[in-house]
């Protein structure tokens, strides 16, 4: 416990240099999410900061958690493809072709805590995909 | 239904859809495009349509969970305005679930931020697509004349007027009680 106390006050202006380096560099750093849009869900919400870093740190922290879950999905999306066995012809055409399906998202969301559900299909009556000979005519 | 991802930065995402019609759609609207512009330099180069409307709900409550703890935070501080120790404890309720939280909780709020840091500089900024339109702030009529001394001038003007000249002309010839006590003379009404 002391040996954590006295590394965390000589860390500590390492850390308060290196915190006050981060906040200077989210000024040239351009989130993706821009400045408006987070500035609108945080009135929204109720948060208040005349600080423009904290935005910036707020769209930075959505941007990387996004980031996160769609390298997940491609994760998923890429074992899966990795799994089927195809043909030569197939081969070629399936590798390029990364899509961003509910399923693959559903499972990275998962594993962050976000619960998925996508419905599979839409049936428009009850007897649809049942055995012909217990359908109704 | 599938979309694809747009080659060039500034070119249209190819999709059928109405114009957003409220705010909300249009806050949603610039948050999907946000998020696509995230997910396409991983590889993807086409997502289906729910995915990435329910990526971006998720993006949107992720941003609003974040704001919103760390405005209670603050609140619960006696403050109306949220500091870096606010948005820091904010981030990690939130993410207690990644691996990020193994790290030491040090003074400077550890590796939350030590993560953040290492995103921002390992990634290059991406800027989003398209310039956003400003607010239009229409002019709002305000109580100019002396008349009303008692009403501050600051403030805008009743907006009887216009509700009055909507109202008044209803069928069967019904006016508002109001009208006719007041302007209506000796109209009798039944």
């Amino acid at each position: 416990m002391n040996h954590n106390k006295q590394q965390s006050s000589d860390g500590g202006h390492d850390d308060d240099a290196a915190l006050s380096d981060f906040l200077a560099s989210l000024m040239d750093y351009t989130p993706t999410i821009p400045d408006e849009l987070v500035e609108h869900f945080l009135a929204k919400t109720g948060f208040q900061s005349p600080d423009l870093r904290l935005t910036r740190l707020v769209a930075v922290a959505t941007q990387k958690f996004i980031a996160e879950v769609a390298s997940d999905a491609l994760q998923q999306c890429k074992a899966r493809q990795a799994t089927v066995v195809r043909d030569k012809r197939d081969k070629l055409q399936k590798d390029k072709r990364l899509v961003l399906t509910m399923e693959d998202l559903s499972k990275a969301l998962h594993e962050h805590g976000v619960n998925v559900k996508h419905q599979e299909y839409f049936a428009d009556s009850p007897s649809i995909g049942m055995d012909p000979a217990s359908r109704d005519e | 239904m599938k979309a694809k991802f747009p080659s060039k930065p500034k070119t249209h995402l190819h999709l059928h859809q109405e114009e957003p019609q409220n705010p909300s759609e249009f806050s949603f609207a610039i948050a999907r495009i946000a998020v696509s512009q995230i997910c396409q330099p991983m590889g993807y180069k086409a997502t289906q349509l729910s995915a990435l409307n329910a990526l971006t709900v998720v993006a949107t409550k992720y941003l609003e969970a974040i704001a919103k703890s760390a405005s209670s935070l603050a609140n619960t501080s006696n403050r109306t305005q949220s500091n870096l120790l606010d948005l820091t404890l904010a981030l990690h309720h939130l993410v207690t679930l990644h691996t990020s939280s193994l790290f030491s909780i040090s003074s400077s709020g550890g590796g939350i931020i030590r993560d953040l840091a290492d995103f921002v500089s390992f990634n290059d900024g991406i800027p989003f697509a398209k310039p956003i339109p400003g607010p239009q702030i229409t002019s709002i009529p305000s109580w100019a004349s002396s008349s009303s001394s008692h009403v501050p001038k600051w403030l805008p003007r009743f907006p009887g007027s216009v509700i009055s000249c909507s109202v008044n002309e209803r069928k069967c010839g019904e006016r508002l009680w109001e009208d006719l006590v007041l302007g209506g003379g000796g109209t009798v009404w039944s």
